[in-house]
């Protein structure tokens, strides 16, 4: 290389750190200094193409393809991967021959990849050239997205945070509203006995006044706790509930509400609705319930009917029609909109004196938007009110509960007689005295254990003929006797039939598996016994037993058309197949025994012994449904399907059953007294 | 000033005396903000409050946490986010002040409405005398910093013989009389 650059090229010098001027015969006949500096080989003179490899443009060997790319951008790199350039060509005249100039800088992004350890100077780049402005820029970028990146995770961070906190706040309101309860609850039960004494008329309104203010309060903490749990309420708790059943039980709640009125009640139930759903089922209750309390209360004459439709969905989904259409005092349609809102009441607009505390509605709407439902109404003032909701339902198929209502008993061969001797298996007394007595008038023998470590004993112990196992008992269960059993004595020796209130498929499932051959469900219907009995004993119908039914035909062919208080029918039936002196102690039996078992649950609530809770609900329930105490032996059968799914209970559910409780043992005391 | 430059000090003041000093100075400061971004440009009187509130908070002289903050800027938010920028702009402490201003230039190019300030080195008897031209006023401790700050990263000895204002109509111009010389 010889000669010096004319004026041009010290002046592109100035303006580009990089220049390059090379001949016809594509040899470097100029370099600049920085290039000089990174690549001292061209001051030899090589030929392009020895010292660089080019990128851009795609050919660039020629003379020729030179001059077809003065207009391509032009990126090289140094064969010895040390230096790379990024610029233009220029076509010019080189001390009067024919050249080509590239003029540009350090490709600044190439060797800051692939040779960081070269220090580039700002030096190494004119004023001019945006390389490094890029590069500051493109830092700045980065960091733009690290502070975008730091805020969104802080962000999540505080929103997290301020979630744990809201949480902790309902958790607070809500174990608050719980222990306010119960001195309330004593507060109320105080004020109603206050209220049996007499008094004077003064001293009477006063403890109505309290007695009114009181139940206010009591709502208002519900509503606390109500609301706290719904913004608690994560994934939404389900269990396997008797859609009907829901329904039918909680109209009968306000039966004796419209009765006192003298409204007309009626339920229309579609007939396609599911049996049983999946669901939050004392949410629907509530919901259902509060629309028929409030219908009732602001219903002076005519009628309150609740219609159920099932409305389109994709099985097993379905949306649930509710409306209660009310013949009351209707709603103005400037109120409508505001009738959901808290603490609104008819009273606050001079309406009605007992317009409550105005959460009813509050309530609805919230479990209705909860599961995702719809709710409105139509209301025509002095003419009546039609709220609705749509409920989403999932529809679940379980095994059918083995009702008390067992058809006309005219089915049932009351002349069954039997032989052998069966152990019957229940921690429950009533369903053991009981059962005796029904096996007994088919003239089997029959062997008692209330327990499984008894019932383990004593199949091993006896010959029996068969077993009829309950499965839940404390200690170890049925299913785990029928283990015990059937390592010593296999289904030949032994048949094992199981008992239970539950009959879901996969708890028979679970009987099978281990063992047992049958199944049956509680209460123990006679018909059904008499069938699985006649499978594993000998059969005598020529010898029928005296009969313990005699004089009691006349209730034959009875069937309660709905779920009540106590289902006479089935105390009939219990007296054809036990005889009424039998019933009467078994009667006597039950009242004693639940008034017990009530006991123990309240002791188990205080103490929150949830496993204590469950087996005093599952006896409670049996007891009840086995004497036709349906409504109440529903409720906690509905409370014991809870339980068993691990769903958290509404707070206040043993005072709602309360009162079932009283109302049906009540009932049966009566009964008794009549028997 | 740019958001970076409140990060930095908000991130100063985490490194150094924790999340909770940080909060305080925030609260102290009454800027409502917990977070800038690097590249908005906020009114300098955020920056200012968060100084004084610093300085506040931290029970130290506001020109000692300016100091403090300038030689922070130079070792960490700087050699951490453009330490390649850094390096082109000088191999010792003189190159990079006499790199310095055209270096602003080009941030002037991107972060738009930016107003650098200006640095001359000049050589006397003495030694050197290193020029801080500013259109802001009350920065020159956080320069201090800087050059403290610059000086560690070139492993030079600087020991700043005398500091003197220029007076201007606007802004501040400071003559500091340094002796530099490598370690």
């Amino acid at each position: 290389m010889n000669g010096r650059a004319d004026l041009p090229s010290s002046e592109l010098q100035r303006l580009f750190s990089v220049v390059i001027y090379f001949d016809e015969s594509m040899r470097i006949i100029y370099a600049s200094d920085t290039v000089q500096r990174h690549l001292p080989e061209v001051k030899d003179s090589p030929v392009l193409g020895e010292i660089f490899q080019v990128l851009r443009p795609g050919k660039l060997e020629t003379f020729s393809d030179a001059l077809a790319s003065l207009e391509s951008l032009c990126l090289m790199t140094a064969n010895n991967g040390r230096f790379a350039i990024r610029g233009q060509l220029v076509s010019t005249v080189y001390h009067g021959q024919k050249a080509m100039c590239l003029c540009g800088a350090p490709w600044l992004f190439w060797m800051s990849s692939n040779c960081p350890d070269i220090r580039l100077n700002l030096s190494d780049f004119a004023a001019q050239d945006v390389q490094l402005d890029q590069l500051f820029f493109m830092t700045t970028e980065k960091r733009m997205v690290e502070d975008l990146e730091n805020l969104n995770t802080e962000l999540t961070d505080a929103k997290a945070g301020l979630e744990a906190a809201h949480d902790a706040q309902h958790r607070f309101f809500a174990q608050m509203s719980h222990e306010m309860r119960t001195p309330l609850n004593g507060l109320v039960s105080a004020l109603s006995l206050l209220e049996a004494k007499s008094l004077e008329v003064r001293q009477r309104q006063l403890v109505e006044l309290a007695q009114s203010s009181s139940s206010n309060l009591m709502e208002v903490i519900n509503y606390v706790l109500d609301l706290s749990k719904l913004e608690l309420a994560g994934e939404e708790e389900k269990t396997v509930f008797d859609l009907p059943e829901l329904i039918r039980s909680t109209v009968d709640i306000v039966d004796a509400k419209a009765r006192e009125k003298s409204l007309d009640l009626t339920l229309e139930m579609d007939p396609d609705i599911p049996l049983h759903c999946k669901g939050n089922a004392p949410r629907l209750r509530q919901t259902l319930l509060n629309l028929m309390m409030n219908a009732i209360k602001f219903t002076d004459k005519g009628s309150v009917t609740i219609r159920t439709a099932k409305m389109d969905g994709e099985a097993p989904g379905c949306i649930l029609r509710f409306s209660v259409i009310d013949t009351g005092i209707g709603i103005a349609s400037d109120i409508e909109q505001m009738i959901f809102e808290p603490f609104w009441t008819m009273q606050s607009e001079g309406g009605h004196p007992d317009a409550g505390t105005g959460l009813g509605l509050d309530i609805v709407r919230r479990n209705v938007e909860h599961v995702g439902g719809e709710v409105g109404l139509i209301s025509e003032p002095g003419a009546g009110t039609t709220f609705w909701f749509d409920w989403p339902a999932v529809a679940e198929s379980v095994v059918t509960v083995a009702r008390s209502v067992t058809g006309p008993s005219a089915v049932i061969d009351a002349d069954t007689n039997l032989s052998g001797k069966v152990l019957l298996v229940d921690d429950n007394q009533t369903n053991l005295l009981l059962g005796t007595m029904i096996i007994e008038s088919m003239g089997v023998e029959v062997g008692a254990a209330e327990n499984g470590a008894e019932a383990v004993a004593a199949a091993l112990r006896e010959d029996y003929d068969l077993v009829l196992m309950d499965i839940h008992m404390p200690d170890f269960d049925g299913i785990e006797a029928t283990r015990r059993i059937r390592k010593v004595k296999d289904e030949k020796d032994l048949p094992i039939v199981a008992l239970t209130a539950l009959a879901y498929e996969k708890e028979k499932e679970k009987c099978m598996e281990n063992g047992m051959n049958g199944y049956l469900t509680k209460p123990i219907v006679k018909q059904a016994l008499a069938e699985e009995l006649s499978r594993w004993l000998s059969s005598n119908a020529q010898d029928p037993v005296p009969g313990a039914a005699e004089g009691h035909d006349e209730y034959r062919g009875e069937t309660p058309a709905a779920v009540e208080l106590l289902d006479q029918a089935v105390l009939e039936e219990l007296k054809l197949q036990i005889g009424p002196d039998n019933l009467k102690t078994v009667l006597t039996k039950v009242l004693a025994e639940a008034a017990q078992r009530w006991q123990d649950l309240i002791i188990a609530e205080r103490n929150d012994d949830h496993e204590s809770i469950q087996r005093h609900v599952h006896s409670l329930s049996s007891i009840f449904r086995s004497v036709g105490l349906m409504h109440a032996g529903d409720a906690l059968a509905s409370i014991e399907v809870q339980l068993r799914a691990g769903a958290k209970l509404d707070v206040g559910w043993i005072e709602g059953l309360e009162k079932a409780k009283t109302n049906s043992l009540e009932a049966l005391d009566q009964q008794l007294a009549a028997q | 000033m740019y958001g970076l430059i409140n990060n930095s000090l908000k991130d100063m003041i985490r490194e150094k005396f924790g999340e909770e000093k940080w909060q305080e100075v925030l609260n102290t400061s009454g800027v409502p903000e917990d977070s800038f971004l690097t590249m908005r440009s906020y009114d300098d009187a955020l920056t200012y409050s968060l100084a004084g509130a610093a300085a506040d908070v931290l029970g130290a002289p506001v020109d000692a946490c300016l100091e403090m903050f300038g030689e922070y800027w130079v070792l960490e938010t700087a050699t951490k986010s453009y330490g390649v920028l850094l390096d082109a702009a000088g191999n010792d402490m003189f190159e990079f002040l006499g790199n310095m201003n055209a270096l602003h230039d080009r941030i002037t190019s991107t972060f738009l409405n930016y107003v650098p300030p200006e640095f001359y080195v000049e050589k006397n008897d003495n030694g050197h005398q290193i020029h801080y031209v500013s259109k802001r006023k009350g920065l020159t401790p956080f320069v201090v910093g800087l050059l403290k700050g610059l000086a560690i990263r070139f492993e030079h000895t600087l020991n700043i013989l005398e500091q003197s204002e220029v007076e201007v109509e606007q802004g501040t111009h400071t003559i500091f009389q340094v002796e530099l010389t490598p370690k």
